[in-house]
């Protein structure tokens, strides 16, 4: 038994090294997916209402809330990216506490900014399509976030 | 499992383990950075292309 601790010791330190290096990397490059993912999703969020706008579906009002909201989130977002950028141009590879609080901050400003609550205009949207568009993509954006926190909870 | 064989893994792992840290690096070095560094810049290209748009839509600078 007194072999098997000696050896155990080094061998268990030598796995969790391994195990810790691919789960940073892993976080660091999945932050990123999610950051463009949610990109796509605020592209999509602005084209639907600029084009309903243009055909006279929705309200200036509702243009204009919904365009801030997502210029809100898109400068959150590019901040986040900008961070992760950081790290990489300094060889920092992986996701310190301050770093994932700096981007926990970001999350909160794109969470809430699409808000439903916050949001009041997208209700009194009166085409049905132009309106469940608007809310699913703005539902899958904030889904993206969640799985973005879940990242930098560890 | 027998005590002998534990002591075997063990030894396995202890031996070869630095050699495992070495190649992750590696691949780390070769591969993880230029693929963070390519979606960043994509990431970062989408949000630019999507404030220039609503700034358009919005009338403003």
């Amino acid at each position: 038994m007194r072999e098997l601790r000696k050896r155990a010791l080094p061998a268990l330190m030598v796995v969790m090294l391994v195990m810790t290096m691919t789960a940073c990397d892993n976080t660091v490059k999945k932050a990123a997916e999610r950051l463009s993912e949610i990109a796509d999703t605020l592209g999509e969020v602005q084209s639907v209402t600029i084009d309903a706008y243009d055909g006279a579906l929705i309200s200036q009002e509702a243009h204009d809330q919904i365009l801030r909201a997502t210029l809100r989130a898109n400068e959150a977002g590019k901040a986040a990216t900008a961070v992760l950028a950081g790290l990489e141009e300094s060889g920092i590879k992986d996701l310190d506490l301050d770093t994932k609080q700096k981007l926990l901050k970001y999350s909160v400003v794109i969470s809430d900014s699409l808000d439903p609550e916050n949001l009041s205009a997208i209700a009194n949207i009166q085409d049905p399509d132009v309106r469940n568009k608007i809310k699913t993509a703005l539902a899958t954006a904030r889904a993206i976030l969640v799985t973005l926190d879940a990242l930098l909870a560890f | 499992m027998k005590t002998e064989q534990i002591l075997a893994l063990i030894n396995l792992v202890s031996k070869y383990g630095p050699r495992i840290i070495g190649l992750v690096l590696k691949i780390k070095d070769d591969r993880g950075d230029e693929q963070t560094i390519d979606l960043l810049e994509e990431a970062g290209a989408k949000f630019d292309a999507n404030i220039a748009q609503a700034k358009a839509a919005l009338g403003e600078q």
